[in-house]
C-alpha cells in the first residue's frame, strides 16, 4: 500500500523538521553572541589589556577595570565551594546510607524541594536576616583593628562583605550539590554494598571503599553544577553586598563579582562605554562558564577513564 | 599505613588485616567502630545543619511575610507611605484607597505576570526543547547528536543573566522590540536546554527493545519516535518541563536586567508594563521600594507557594511515569532519578 511504503521509507520528515529547528536555535545563538560581541567592541577598542587587567572597576570615573571583579568571582564562588561541599556530602551520605529506611523517602524528598528553592529567596534570607544578625553579634567582638584574618570579621570592612557573600551562596549551593550528591549515592547497586557488609566492613568502610568509588562521576557532576550556580549567580551577590545601589559602589574592589555588578549596573548604564564594558563583562562570563563546562567534561572523562579496569 | 589501608584498586578493605602488628584485633575493631561513630555523627551534624537552615528560610518567610500578606490583602497595617508607588501594577489606579488593599491588588498583579511569562516561555520553549531532545536521543546519534548535546550541556550551565543581557540587547535596544517579549523570550531561551536534556534522558530510558519491536512492526523513524518511544517516556519528560517552570518561576536576573536596562529601574511605569513576582521582591528587597522587607517576604511566601507547587505536581507525575521492562531484559541506557535538582537555579 502506497501509504505504508511512504511511512516506513517515504521522505525523513521529523529528521528534517528537528534538524531544522536546531540549526534555526543555532542561528539565534550565533545572532546573540554577535549582538554581545559588537554591543563590547567599544570596550574591546579602548584596549584589551587595559579592560582584563584594570584594577579599578569605578563608572563615575569612567575607569572600567575587569580584574577585581574577576578576582570577586573567583574568591567568593571558591569560598563558597570550600563551606558548602563538605556539608552537603555529609548530608548526601546520611540520607543515603545512615538514615532508616522508613525516613529514607522523606529525607530524599526534603532535599530536592529545598533545591527548589530559589536564589532569590537565599538573597532575601542573606541580605535581611543573615547578614544583620552577623553585624550585631560581630561588631560587640574587638576585631576592628586587628590585622590578618580577623579583619574578614570586622562587619564595616570590606573583607565582611566578601566572607558574607560566600557564605550565603555557600548556603545556596548546598541543596542542590547535596540533593545531586544523593541521587549519585543512591544510584551505585545495593549489591556492592551487601558485599562489603558481608566481609564485615562498617558502613564507613563500606561507603569509602565501595559506594563513594562507584559514585564518582555523579559526584563530580554535583561539584560542578554547585560551582555553575554559585559562579553565576548575580542575585544573591547583589543583594548581600549591601543592596542599595551607592554603598555598593563603595566596595566594588572588595567582593563585587562579575554577574553581580551586569545585574546592578546594566539599568543605569549612562554612557556607550559603561554599557560596552558590561557587555564586555558578560562575554567574560561566558567564558568562565565555558571553561567549566569543558573543564567538568573532561573531569567526567578522567574520572570515569580511572574507574575503567 | 594503617592495616585497614587496602590497596587502592581491590576497594575492599580487608577486615583481618595483617596480623603480627602490635594492635590486637579487639584494638582495632575499637577503632574501627570509633571511626564508624565519628562518621555517623558528622554526617547527621551535616543533615541537621542543611535542615535547619531549610526551615529557618522558610519559617521566615511564613512568619515575616504571612502577616504582612494577610495585611496587603484586608487593607489595614501597613501605613501609607507617601513617596510609595510608583508602584507598577498601579499605574492605571490612582492610589486613593489604603496602600493594604493597593499591595494585595499589587501582588494579584505580580502573580499575573508571573503567570503571563510563565505560559509565553512554556509555549516558545517546550516544542523547542522537546524537539531538540528527541533529536539528541534518537536521530542524531552520530557526530550532530553528540555536538548538540554538547552544546546543551555547556547552556545548562551558562548564568541566566547572560541570555538575559543577550537577548535584550538584541530584541530591546537594537531591534526596539517589547520588553514582554524579551522577558518571555530570555526565560524560553534558558527553559529550551533544561527540556532538551530531560527529553534525551526520558527517551534514553526507554529500552531498546521497545524500538526493535516497532521497528519490527515496520514503523518508520517518525512513527517509531513519535507513537512508540516518546508515549513512553512522555511523563518523564512531563516531570521536567514541571521542575524547569519551578525554575522558571523564580529566574529573576533575565528579568531585573531585560526590564531595568529597558526602563532605567522604574518598572510598570506605563512604558514597560512588565510586572513578575521576583521583580518585586527583588525591587522591595534592595530597596528600590518603599515597603520594604516585610513585604519583600510577603511575596516570596506567594512564589515558595507556587513553587513548591509546580514541584508537587513534578512528583506526582514522576511517580505515575510508566517503566517498561525490557522485552530482551536487556538493561536500559540509564535509571532514571527525579530531577528535582537536575538543573541549578540561576539567580
Amino acid at each position: 500500500m502506497a501509504h505504508g511504503r511512504l511511512r516506513s521509507q517515504g521522505l525523513p520528515w521529523l529528521r528534517l523538521v528537528c534538524g531544522a529547528l536546531i540549526l534555526f536555535l543555532f542561528a539565534v545563538l550565533l545572532l546573540l553572541a554577535r549582538e554581545l560581541w559588537l554591543a563590547a567592541l567599544p570596550a574591546w577598542r579602548e584596549g584589551v589589556a587595559a579592560l582584563l587587567l584594570g584594577q579599578v572597576w569605578d563608572p563615575a570615573a569612567g575607569r572600567f577595570g575587569a580584574l577585581p571583579l574577576v578576582m570577586g568571582t573567583v574568591l567568593t564562588s571558591g569560598l563558597a565551594l570550600v563551606l558548602a561541599f563538605p556539608v552537603a556530602l555529609g548530608t548526601a551520605v546520611f540520607v543515603s546510607e545512615y538514615a532508616p529506611e522508613p525516613i529514607r523517602g522523606g529525607l530524599s524528598a526534603g532535599l530536592d524541594a529545598m533545591a527548589a528553592v530559589p536564589a532569590l529567596v537565599f538573597g532575601l534570607w542573606g541580605l535581611l536576616v543573615l547578614l544583620p544578625w552577623a553585624q550585631l553579634r560581630l561588631s560587640a567582638l574587638p576585631v576592628s583593628d586587628g590585622g590578618g584574618a580577623l579583619a574578614l570579621l570586622d562587619p564595616s570592612g570590606v573583607g565582611f562583605t566578601l566572607l558574607g557573600t560566600g557564605v550565603v551562596l555557600a548556603l545556596m549551593t548546598i541543596p542542590t550539590t547535596a540533593s545531586l550528591a544523593h541521587h549519585a549515592l543512591a544510584a551505585v547497586p545495593r549489591a556492592g554494598r551487601e558485599a562489603g557488609l558481608a566481609l564485615g566492613c562498617t558502613r564507613w568502610e563500606v561507603l569509602r571503599y565501595v559506594v563513594l568509588a562507584q559514585a564518582r562521576t555523579g559526584l563530580w557532576a554535583a561539584i560542578v553544577l554547585g560551582l555553575g550556580r554559585a559562579l553565576g549567580e548575580s542575585l544573591v551577590v547583589a543583594m548581600t553586598l549591601g543592596g542599595t545601589l551607592a554603598p555598593a559602589l563603595e566596595r566594588l574592589p572588595s567582593g563585587a563579582t562579575l554577574t553581580s555588578v551586569v545585574l546592578r549596573e546594566s539599568g543605569i548604564a549612562g554612557h556607550e562605554l559603561h554599557l560596552a564594558s558590561l557587555a564586555a563583562l558578560i562575554l567574560l562570563i561566558v567564558a568562565l562558564s565555558l571553561a567549566l563546562a569543558i573543564g567538568g567534561r573532561l573531569g567526567v572523562q578522567k574520572v570515569v577513564g580511572r574507574l575503567e579496569p | 599505613m594503617t592495616p585497614l589501608d587496602p590497596t587502592p584498586r581491590t576497594g575492599l578493605a580487608n577486615p583481618v588485616g595483617p596480623t603480627g602488628a602490635a594492635e590486637s584485633m579487639a584494638r582495632r575493631l575499637a577503632r574501627r567502630l570509633l571511626v564508624e561513630r565519628a562518621v555517623w555523627i558528622l554526617c547527621a551534624l551535616a543533615l541537621m545543619a542543611s535542615l535547619s537552615l531549610f526551615v529557618w528560610i522558610l519559617g521566615t518567610a511564613l512568619f515575616t511575610g504571612g502577616p504582612h500578606l494577610v495585611q496587603s490583602f484586608t487593607g489595614g497595617g501597613v501605613p501609607p507611605t507617601a513617596e510609595n508607588p510608583s508602584g507598577f501594577g498601579l499605574a492605571s489606579t490612582p492610589g486613593t484607597g489604603s496602600t493594604g488593599t493597593a499591595l494585595g491588588f499589587r501582588w494579584g498583579d505580580a502573580l499575573m505576570g508571573s503567570i503571563t511569562l510563565l505560559a509565553m516561555a512554556l509555549g516558545l520553549g517546550v516544542p523547542a526543547g522537546v524537539g531538540v531532545g528527541i533529536y539528541m536521543a534518537e536521530l542524531g546519534r552520530g557526530l550532530g547528536g553528540r555536538g548538540v548535546r554538547l552544546i546543551c550541556e555547556a547552556l545548562v550551565l551558562l548564568p541566566s543573566l547572560v541570555v538575559g543581557f543577550a537577548v535584550w540587547s538584541l530584541l530591546v535596544a537594537t531591534l526596539g522590540g517589547s520588553v514582554l517579549l524579551a522577558g518571555a523570550a530570555s526565560l524560553a531561551l534558558v527553559l529550551i536546554p533544561m527540556v532538551a536534556v530531560t527529553t534525551d534522558e526520558a527517551l534514553g530510558s526507554v529500552p531498546q527493545g521497545i524500538r526493535d519491536g516497532a521497528l519490527a512492526l515496520g514503523l518508520g523513524e517518525a512513527a517509531r519516535t513519535l507513537q512508540v518511544v516518546f508515549p513512553a517516556a512522555a511523563a518523564q519528560v512531563g516531570t521536567g518541563v514541571l521542575v524547569a517552570s519551578g525554575r522558571l518561576l523564580g529566574e529573576t536576573a533575565p528579568l531585573v536586567v531585560v526590564v531595568a536596562a529597558g526602563t532605567g529601574f522604574v518598572l510598570g511605569d506605563g512604558r514597560s508594563g512588565v510586572t513578575a513576582l521576583p521583580l518585586e521582591i527583588h525591587g522591595f528587597a534592595v530597596g528600590l521600594l518603599a515597603a520594604g522587607g516585610g513585604e519583600a517576604w510577603a511575596g516570596a511566601l506567594i512564589l515558595l507557594a507556587g513553587i513548591f507547587l509546580l514541584h508537587g505536581a513534578a512528583r506526582a507525575l514522576w511517580r505515575r511515569r510508566t517503566t517498561i521492562p525490557d522485552p530482551r531484559s536487556v538493561p536500559s541506557g540509564s535509571p532514571a532519578t527525579f530531577p528535582g535538582s537536575r538543573f541549578p537555579v540561576g539567580g
